[in-house]
């Protein structure tokens, strides 16, 4: 390398040696203890236009839903809109599961009137907006479930009967 | 050398580097998915074959990637690595076609077949990469997704590294697109070295991609360690041997009045070998052949490597990075080549050796 290369090689490497284990090692630091939602659950939010889910608002019904021995505490939320979390105390034992509503039966025929909600791959708290139609439903006597989808073999892996609410009540 | 350039110059050498090269990816690529396969059966988990595809075509040209850039400084501090060097090129293209399947995976592009109301054929080792498998949803266009959907720039845990991977393998590309003798030729070494030195800033990137990205899921310590480790070994290698370099750079020769410089004894000049000193802004390298000594400039024309660590052979000097040959009397390459670097006046004034300015402007044989 000629002279000048060579001492902007070194001024290089010399901001990169403070730059990169700053970044390397804050980024360890400040990982949480249960992994992020993968980045396959942003995609998912954003191709379903159910993105930008904050869960803000008031409880309507929070519940339990075993699955594949582990748990998953759900809410849902009613603010401008109608949200559901839910947070897997760990990653499900399945390959990018999919979370569904369904207004119908939990069958895989049901399978393609069903609502794409998101990924619910990795644990963690997930968040997802629902439809509107699901907010008509859950006010009905048939609220409708939340079905867990394998996408390798459209598989529906567990169900969850939601229960119908009043406006202005809270269930648990 | 560079007697006219053709497509590519094959030599029995640089077949045996690509053939390691090939058969070392090759295997790691087959030992991770087969291991990835074994385990998955022994803990009767479902494997998600094209997570794991993208997985092992990722960490293979991060892995590769680390021992390309190693090569460099490893040679600047120990002359055995120089044979590493010759076709470091290749090494850096490798990198990034695995980068491009681990993006893109082994998948043909779905035009013409869809014209022909045909889909497009599948390879047997065929696997989506990460732009599809992660951004092929719904209806936006992956690519569109891939830029959109995640604009969490001011979290570590959800940081869209995805975008990081995007610059380091654009930086890749150009690498790559470059890197032909026929772009070195044209754009001349000084610029052609210029442009190469991004490879730092792909390098950034793909580190903030895998610390931003599968660090963040993947919570092994030893995955975490090994990552780190890859990280200050190379920032190390590159700091030590820059520094070493500075050594020389930072103390050039002053020239006294008569426009001549004193070097020291020619004793101190080892026989066949040569001492490299920093003079009037750039490096020389004075060559001691029995009771003769030359001086000639350190940069080699092809890609400014250093002349003085090269061997002489027949009266040239070869360089060591690939082994482009020049006279040490004249500078110039023997024929039909046409290289040729400038070379100093020397003198031996009562046993000391002096070199003078300025120097000879090169000339071809």
């Amino acid at each position: 390398m000629i002279s000048s290369r060579r001492q902007t090689h070194r001024w290089l490497m010399t901001a990169l040696a403070v730059l990169l284990p700053w970044l390397a090692v804050s980024a360890l630091l400040q990982r949480p203890e249960i992994p992020p939602v993968t980045s396959t659950a942003a995609p998912l939010f954003a191709r379903s236009d159910l993105g930008a889910a904050e869960g803000e608002g008031d409880l309507l019904v929070a519940f339990d839903w075993p699955v594949q021995g582990t748990r998953l505490k759900g809410q849902l939320v009613l603010g401008e809109t109608l949200q559901l979390s839910l947070i897997a105390e760990q990653p499900l034992n399945l390959a990018d599961p999919l979370l569904y509503w369904s207004s119908t039966a939990g069958t895989t025929e049901s399978l393609a009137q069903a609502q794409l909600l998101g990924s619910l791959a990795g644990a963690g708290t997930h968040r997802y907006r629902l439809p509107v139609v699901a907010l008509r439903a859950l006010r009905s006597p048939q609220p409708g479930l939340l079905l867990l989808v394998s996408p390798l073999d459209q598989r529906i892996v567990a169900s969850w009967e939601l229960p119908p609410f009043s406006v202005g009540g809270k269930r648990s | 050398m560079s007697h006219g350039y053709v497509a590519v110059q094959w030599t029995r050498r640089k077949l045996i580097y690509d053939g390691v090269l090939l058969a070392g990816v090759s295997a790691y690529l087959l030992l991770f998915m087969g291991i990835s396969h074994w385990w998955a059966a022994a803990a009767n988990v479902p494997l998600e074959t094209d997570g794991e595809a993208i997985r092992a075509y990722g960490s293979a040209a991060y892995i590769l990637l680390h021992l390309t850039l190693s090569i460099g400084p490893l040679a600047r501090l120990n002359p055995l690595f120089h044979t590493l060097l010759f076709n470091r090129r290749h090494m850096g293209v490798m990198v990034f076609l695995l980068g491009f399947l681990h993006v893109n995976g082994w998948h043909l592009p779905k035009e013409p077949w869809s014209w022909l109301g045909q889909r497009a054929p599948q390879f047997p080792w065929s696997f989506h990469g990460a732009l599809n498998w992660y951004n092929d949803f719904g209806n936006r266009e992956p690519l569109v997704s891939l830029f959109t959907s995640n604009g969490h720039f001011n979290d570590f845990a959800l940081f869209p590294f995805e975008l990081l991977g995007v610059i380091g393998l654009a930086v890749l590309f150009a690498m790559a697109a470059t890197s032909h003798d026929f772009w070195l030729t044209n754009l001349t070494a000084p610029v052609w070295k210029a442009i190469h030195m991004a490879v730092y800033v792909g390098y950034a990137a793909l580190v903030g991609h895998v610390f931003l990205g599968a660090l963040q899921t993947n919570q092994s310590p030893w995955l975490a360690a090994l990552v780190l480790a890859g990280l200050l070994w190379l920032l190390a290698i590159h700091l030590i041997s820059g520094w070493r370099e500075w050594a020389i750079d930072g103390h050039p020769l002053q020239v006294d009045s008569s426009g001549w410089v004193d070097l020291g004894p020619m004793d101190a000049i080892p026989d066949g070998r040569a001492k490299v000193v920093a003079l009037a802004g750039e490096r020389v390298a004075v060559f001691r052949q029995g009771s003769e000594v030359f001086a000639l400039s350190n940069v080699c024309q092809h890609q400014n490597g250093p002349l003085g660590e090269g061997r002489v052979v027949d009266g040239c000097v070869v360089c060591p990075w690939h082994g482009y040959e020049y006279r040490l009397e004249t500078g110039a390459s023997p024929p039909p080549f046409s290289e040729c670097v400038p070379t100093f006046p020397v003198e031996l004034h009562q046993g000391r050796v002096r070199i003078g300015l300025p120097p000879r402007p090169p000339k071809q044989a």
